[in-house]
């Protein structure tokens, strides 16, 4: 049932491309600064509009500012991208060294020291009874 | 301190209808962002609080030297250099381009004082007072008060009755 719509709310927005992943439309996560009224702080609160974008020039990351369309592209897509404020890198998050897995032995080689033949239990090695430390109190 | 709703009120830049985003571009070290930084930690919570329809963005670290840049709803988009200013001067200038000016604040406020009569009684939301038994030398209300014998209209008609 489609009920006619007025123009949309937010004419212009600024928001960050969070998703790709769509033929010619861009995920876009909105943040706002809104009033807490107890704490009377101001924190981000985050909305994602999607947005057309038809040469899919939009990668992971980028601040974009977006256009509301004059009236609804789908259900959800009303907006355009309208200029690209900063590029983003395409990369989701910090990405680790990626190469050739290469086998690290657990003990580094010591040549100099040779391994100790084990003792049989109950035999210590000095015969001599261990002896707790004794902190000398200077009175 | 930018936690009272009393400094948040004090804040005194409107912007016109026609701006729709604020961003604001700054550095978290360095001399020359140091206005920047108390521009947005004192003054970005005064404008949010007068302006609850601007979007405001803060990006930290992404450019060498901080600026601001409103989003006009003509398209138009305004640069404001804010390198090496206090963050007095920067609220000063922005008020300057793209705020209200006082008659125009002074003409709302007497526009809004317009719709709503203060003479008249009814639900507080709308008026200053409910009923006359509120104000001081009027006849209290007989829920906290009893009407003296006369007012009530048990005795009026019965002395109706009588004549």
């Amino acid at each position: 049932m489609s009920v006619p719509r007025g123009a949309v709310h937010a004419k212009w927005i600024v928001g960050k491309v969070i998703g790709t992943k769509m033929q010619k439309t861009a995920k876009v996560r909105v943040t706002r600064l809104v009033l807490d009224p107890y704490l009377l702080k101001f924190f981000n609160k985050r909305k994602t509009y999607f947005a057309h974008d038809p040469l899919q020039q939009c990668v992971v990351g980028d601040i974009v500012l977006l256009k509301a369309l004059p009236e609804r592209r789908s259900k959800h897509v009303k907006h355009e991208l309208a200029e690209i404020v900063f590029k983003g890198t395409g990369l989701l998050g910090p990405q680790r060294p990626r190469g050739q897995l290469v086998k690290i032995p657990l003990r580094a080689q010591s040549g100099s020291q040779e391994r100790r033949p084990l003792q049989p239990p109950g035999q210590t090695r000095d015969q001599q009874p261990v002896q707790a430390p004794v902190s000398q109190c200077q009175t | 301190g930018p936690l009272t709703g009393r400094y948040l009120s004090q804040g005194d830049v409107v912007f016109k209808s026609s701006v729709k985003v604020m961003t604001v571009n700054y550095n978290t070290a360095g001399e020359l962002s140091e206005g920047a930084r108390k521009f947005v930690f004192f003054n970005i919570p005064q404008i949010q609080y007068k302006n609850p329809w601007v979007q405001i963005m803060l990006f930290r670290n992404m450019t060498p030297s901080p600026f601001l840049r409103f989003y006009l709803d003509n398209g138009e988009q305004v640069l404001v250099d804010v390198e090496d200013k206090t963050n007095k001067e920067i609220t000063e200038h922005v008020k300057k381009i793209l705020g209200k000016s006082k008659e125009m604040l002074e003409k709302e406020e007497r526009e809004k004082k317009k719709l709503s009569h203060p003479a008249n009684f009814g639900p507080k939301k709308y008026n200053l007072r409910e009923c006359m038994c509120e104000i001081e030398g009027q006849v209290p209300c007989p829920a906290f008060v009893p009407l003296p014998k006369e007012m009530r209209g048990k005795y009026k008609a019965a002395m109706k009755n009588e004549a």
